[in-house]
């Protein structure tokens, strides 16, 4: 049944299509704010009559290779192309500002085609268990892989998990904005109906890690790659061999990516992080090298979300239950071509199971060899210089979080989520918890509630459950309890708990557990008169938060220490370990160049909603390249012209965008009617 | 001689509305001609409402005067609240932007959800595709198979959340027919739940029956699911046996109540915003429910199997003023009955 698949998706034109499809697919990945979903919803119409395996494998083809050329944008600029690829920024971006961009995109993309080629094979070997396996799952079993799930943050705030478990705190409360399943208790909504639905993650992510880094990039006034030689024409076959070398890292990461792909709801957006957790946790040194430009985190996180494309299928295969939106539109497209998925799809209809199979093995294939060819070019970007790519990059972004759903909320949590990450960046807080506080916290309080309604408590005594709860014990406990175990063994006697001066009295850390605390508080206050339910979860966990924060810093100040003798200083834990551009500057440099950026961001959203989007791109990359960046005219326009081309061909005429309505639109609203200038 | 003149000053007055008409028509015709016509859809792509609009577009642009471009728009936020605020209040009121509410949107709106800014009567209504039969269905071994089983045992229900229609449809059934439904919500889509009740978690739902028959069909066939009620106007040619819920009232309040919470003309209509030339929404209704019947669109839908039963526009808009004329006493009691606060 396999070969028959196989020989159907070898028809060269339905091999076309599939490559057609994969093209597409790269295109999207790599642009920040666009992916498998846009593509998808555009294809959709046009297989309506194709036959299924071509539309399949179009279809398959272009989800599958989203996530192989995100990480282009997310090693040269630390802008991940889809919310799948944010862990690869943390060792990618430090890789490519030591000049090793081509190695990253080398090692990066050689992961993504065995984790790929690894999901596919278990989906292909899984098919005769899917069934019995997903069934095992309900709701209480779900909710247990959330929390542990959340349990991983220990590897994702290397030398510092209280911080992190208070920062995976911060990002639940917020995966709480909206209307409540419960109660219908509108929470943190402020009014607006763009949070109703709950804060969507693409401005989320983007703002807490593509801004900051342009920030810090601006504030520094240098290009990506401090060092002038973008590597060698040779360097990814390097980042092939470091991938071949840690086969062993490769295939266990993949294989997180195809299991917690099947988990419906657990998405791209936290595999990469749990991966990458892994590796921090397993591999030898990973506590000194991880985020400073260790290409193991980058083949981590890679591997893992291009595997989960195949995990992903499973459950849409064997019960319609799409574990994603683009999954969604592939059960459409099923649909349309009379195929049901459950137990039909795996037996009477093998080969399409197979023929999907196929698709996204060769897919992957294919994407890779694709992005190979260009690796080279693509590093050279590393060296534009930042007053060119700061513009560039900011309004791209823009204009990509705009397609979440086209309104300017998205514009304004993009901006309030990059000045928050920026804060936590600098004061060197972690952001990776953050996000897998967000995408498990909505998915943890849900599972909860269903539990607890259908099963009272007696769910706690489930087996499955006992299970993945004690595990997640042992992840979030024992590495305290280890460090604990060897400062009792260095000091060798008798011990007691020391109070460490802080130097300077009012450090960094201070500052951050205050702004914490206070945010806790005034998540508290205002939930206040809430109804039971609704607030229950918030309160539970922001006492949580509260509480670890503070640990956490009385923990910087209390010292194991031997009972007699002198003790050693508080040393510098850093938050996500990232190579800091900005060391040499004073902080009042830092702070003022900061806050010029933020307003030119600040600018550019205000123009939007006076003159439109695109023309308000236009105007702040020209203004920005010329007046901040200095670029001669005939750098500035050309790019600043082809950038707005380029924008005005893909969004509004490709995907069809609804723009933001500006005021100069409504004061002449009779261009809106005349489709080619509907921008404003 | 009377008559004769009686005939020819009716004949110039046909040709004089027969003009208009056509004068009417070309300038329609003149101003669609290269323009671009979008379809708001305000829930995210993948869905029924979004895979409908898309099929439907290509077919729509044929019959509208001019045949301008089609295209759909997703524009997500609150359960499409947004969508419907932006073409309501935002959107260019030329004729260029048609929406399509989700069902039961508009009931909100009669009922004063919180940030609703549209009167649904104000929308000009072109024509509905069918309405959305609803059920409460139940697995063949769940512990009650009929509605008077289900007066005395508990059945666990699956729903989204506290404002959706499987948990208020549930929530009126048992505070007026007095079942025991156990309602468990925060499931997230009727996938979810179809998969929880595979599971075991739950007995059944009271959802949309087309999902039973585009994603189950196996199910409904081996008569592995048992409906209990259906929630239409009229009994569906799929379910000829099962009562309707407006058949277990007792009293004509209950009636009106039960009858709003059933499947209603405006489930899956288009609108047009209010402000529209009169001209060109009439020639739109006139598209619209054309390609409704046309045989290309309707082979379309079939691939989806999506079954499709033109509703004229009047009909819709006659729901709407019927909706906003009710009295806040009865929306007082539906709420209460619904679950809501």
């Amino acid at each position: 049944m396999a070969m028959k698949a196989f020989v159907a998706i070898g028809d060269p034109v339905r091999l076309m299509y599939l490559a057609a499809g994969v093209l597409m697919g790269l295109v999207l990945g790599i642009i920040p704010g666009l992916g498998g979903l846009i593509g998808l919803s555009i294809l959709l119409p046009f297989t309506f009559n194709m036959d299924a395996y071509t539309a399949l494998a179009m279809m398959l083809g272009l989800s599958a290779v989203t996530v192989t050329s995100d990480s282009i944008p997310a090693v040269l600029f630390a802008v991940p192309g889809t919310v799948g690829s944010a862990a690869t920024v943390l060792d990618g971006f430090p890789m490519a500002q030591k000049g090793q961009a081509g190695r990253a995109l080398g090692a990066a993309y050689t992961a993504s085609v065995i984790g790929g080629l690894f999901g596919a094979l278990v989906l292909a070997i899984s098919i005769p268990v899917l069934r019995p396996l997903v069934l095992m799952m309900g709701s209480p079993e779900l909710f247990a892989v959330c929390v542990f799930g959340l349990s991983l943050v220990a590897g994702l705030s290397l030398g510092a998990p209280l911080k992190g478990i208070a920062a995976v705190c911060i990002g639940i409360i917020i995966a709480l904005i909206g209307e409540d399943p419960q109660t219908s208790t509108l929470r943190w909504t402020f009014g607006t109906t763009y949070l109703y639905d709950g804060l969507p993650i693409v401005p989320f992510v983007l703002g807490l890690f593509a801004l900051p880094e342009m920030a810090d990039l601006a504030i520094a006034r240098r290009m990506i790659s401090g060092n002038a030689s973008a590597g060698s024409r040779w360097s990814q076959l390097e980042g092939v061999r470091d991938v071949l070398r840690n086969w062993w890292l490769t295939l266990r990461c993949s294989g997180i990516g195809a299991l917690l792909g099947a988990v419906p709801g657990i998405g791209a957006a936290i595999i990469d992080w749990i991966a990458y957790g892994h590796a921090a946790r397993t591999e030898k040194g990973a506590a000194e090298t991880f985020g400073k430009g260790d290409v193991r985190g980058v083949i981590a996180s890679e591997a893992s979300n291009n595997a989960k494309e195949g995990g992903a299928l499973i459950p849409t295969i064997a019960f319609g239950v799409p574990g994603s939106a683009s999954m969604a539109l592939m059960l459409s497209a099923f649909l349309i071509h009379d195929i049901v998925p459950g137990p039909d799809l795996l037996a009477k209809r093998l080969d399409v199971t197979y023929a999907l199979v196929w698709s996204i093995a060769i897919a992957n294939i294919l994407g890779a060899g694709i992005c190979f060819l260009f690796a080279n070019q693509l590093a050279k970007i590393a060296l534009i210089r930042i007053g060119v790519l700061a513009p560039l990059i900011v309004g791209v972004v823009f204009v990509g979080v705009f397609q979440t759903s086209s309104t300017m909320g998205d514009l304004i949590a993009l901006l309030v989520f990059g000045v928050i990450g920026w804060i936590m960046k600098r004061l060197d807080w972690p952001r990776p918890p953050v996000i897998l506080g967000f995408v498990l916290g909505a998915l943890f309080e849900g599972y909860m509630f269903i539990s607890i309604q259908r099963y009272g408590f007696s769910w706690l005594g489930f087996p499955i459950v006992v299970l993945l709860l004690a595990g997640s014990c042992y992840t979030l406990f024992a590495p305290i309890i280890r460090k604990a175990r060897a400062d009792l063994t260095r000091i060798d006697g008798p011990a007691r708990m020391r109070l460490v001066r802080p130097r300077p009295l009012i450090s960094r850390e201070a500052a951050m557990t205050l702004v914490t605390v206070c945010f806790f508080i005034a998540i508290l206050a205002s939930s206040w008169s809430w109804s039971r339910e609704a607030k229950l979860v918030p309160q539970t966990v922001a006492v949580a938060g509260m509480l670890f924060a503070l640990i956490h810093f009385a923990g910087r100040h209390l010292r194991l220490a031997p009972a007699r003798g002198t003790i050693e200083n508080v040393e510098p834990v850093a938050g996500d370990n990232s190579v800091d551009l900005l060391a040499e500057l004073g902080a009042g440099t830092v702070l003022r160049r900061g806050a010029v950026f933020l307003l030119w961001c600040i600018g550019l959203l205000g123009l939007v909603k006076v003159i439109g989007l695109l023309p308000a791109m236009l105007v702040f990359l020209v203004a920005y390249m010329r007046f901040h960046g200095r670029e001669r005219w005939s750098t500035t326009l050309p790019v600043a012209i082809g950038t707005i081309a380029f924008c005005y061909l893909l969004f509004h005429r490709v995907v069809a965008v609804s723009w933001p309505h500006s005021l100069l639109g409504d004061l002449f609203p009779v261009v809106r009617s005349v489709e080619m200038f509907n921008i404003l | 001689m009377r008559d004769r003149l009686k005939v020819a000053v009716m004949a110039a007055f046909a040709v004089g509305i027969f003009q208009a008409g056509v004068a009417s028509a070309d300038s329609v015709a003149d101003f669609y001609k290269g323009k671009t016509v979008t379809v708001v859809v305000g829930v995210s792509a993948g869905g029924l409402y979004s895979t409908y609009a898309q099929m439907m577009a290509p077919h729509f642009a044929r019959h509208i005067p001019g045949s301008p471009t089609v295209i759909v728009k997703h524009m997500t936020g609150a359960g499409g609240i947004s969508a419907m605020n932006w073409v309501y209040d935002a959107a260019p009121k030329d004729g260029t932007v048609v929406v399509t509410p989700t069902s039961a949107l508009n009931k909100r709106a009669a009922m004063g959800y919180p940030g609703i800014r549209w009167d649904p009567r104000k929308f000009h209504w072109i024509g509905g595709w069918s309405e959305a039969v609803n059920d409460c269905s139940v697995l063949n071994t769940a512990p009650a198979t009929t509605i008077e089983q289900a007066r005395k045992t508990e059945l666990m229900m699956g729903a989204f959340n506290k404002a959706s229609n499987p948990y208020t449809n549930a929530m009126v059934i048992n505070n007026i027919v007095g079942t025991k439904f156990k309602i468990i919500t925060g499931y997230k889509g009727g996938a979810k739940v179809r998969l929880a009740i595979e599971k075991g978690e739950l007995h059944g739902w009271c959802g949309q029956y087309l999902g039973w028959k585009t994603r189950k069909p196996e199910w409904l066939r081996t008569g592995k699911i048992v409906h209990l009620v259906q929630l239409a106007s009229k009994r569906s040619p799929d379910m000829p046996n099962v009562p309707l819920l407006s058949e277990f009232a007792k009293t004509d309040e209950e009636r009106e109540m039960l009858v709003f919470v059933q499947s209603s003309p405006d489930d899956r209509a288009m609108g047009v915003p209010p402000g529209v030339p009169a001209d060109r929404v009439a020639a739109l209704e006139k598209a619209y429910q054309a390609t409704l019947r046309d045989p290309a669109f309707l082979a379309d839908a079939k691939k989806l199997k999506l079954q499709i039963d033109p509703i004229p526009a009047k009909e819709i808009q006659d729901f709407e003023e019927r909706i906003m004329k009710m009295k806040p006493e009865m929306i007082a009691r539906l709420k209460k009955a619904m679950g809501a606060k």
